[in-house]
């Protein structure tokens, strides 16, 4: 039996001031958005037994 | 040529579709594959998509849902929007294999693509919030994903635990520490 997926650890002290930081400055591009946007369109294209 | 996600075939995890053969070099993820995952699956523990190429497996991607969770006191700290959240939901990569024949051909590149996609359906189509994707990265593998936007949820220690924002442009937010 392979070993079981884990679970994502708890993100404490130094590094969930450096997680807030940076999720409270990143700047939503257009580019990024049409980047996922392309991401999702061939994600279903992909998918042949839906 | 690298195989891009328009070359592949993805298809649930079903016995119907042959993983005897599938062979990545590491015998848990190939366990995983051939026996595991169907278990997991049947339980909505996770959910295993395999990449197919002429007809043959080649890769596999297995997703569950996530969040990274901070520390309760952290939920004090300066973030005014943020003051009452302490999980930020995400997509788990819980595994992700390429065939040892098809490896450094673009096909993990491929399913992390896909990966994206399903987390920006899962927001634009299903309206369930998804921010990050996450995966527990082997040591072997962390200089990929970095190389990928991920960052280590743990940056002191030395844990593969790691995390995408997939809102992050990585060449607009450059200068973010």
């Amino acid at each position: 039996m392979a070993r079981p997926i884990e679970a994502t650890p708890v993100v404490k002290g130094k590094d969930a001031e450096v997680f807030l930081r940076r999720m409270e400055r990143v700047v939503v591009t257009e580019k990024r958005m049409a980047f996922l946007k392309t991401a999702a369109l061939q994600s279903k294209k992909a998918e042949r037994d839906k | 040529m690298p195989i891009t996600l328009d070359d592949l075939e993805l298809v649930r995890a079903d016995p119907q579709h042959d993983t005897s053969q599938f062979d990545c070099s590491d015998d848990d993820l190939n366990d995983f594959v051939k026996t595991d995952c169907l278990d997991y699956q049947k339980h909505n523990l996770s959910h295993t998509r395999l990449a197919k190429y002429r007809g043959e497996v080649i890769a596999f991607v297995t997703l569950l849902a996530d969040s990274i969770i901070l520390e309760t006191k952290e939920k004090k700290i300066w973030l005014p929007f943020y003051t009452k959240i302490v999980h930020f939901p995400a997509l788990k990569i819980g595994r992700l294999a390429v065939h040892k024949d098809y490896q450094r051909q673009g096909v993990g590149y491929a399913l992390l693509f896909y990966c994206l996609g399903i987390a920006h359906r899962i927001n634009e189509e299903l309206h369930v919030g998804c921010r990050f994707i996450t995966v527990d990265a082997y040591e072997a593998s962390v200089s990929w994903y970095l190389k990928q936007g991920f960052l280590l949820n743990e940056q002191g220690k030395k844990h593969r635990s790691m995390r995408l924002d997939i809102l992050e442009d990585e060449n607009a937010n450059k200068t973010i520490e």
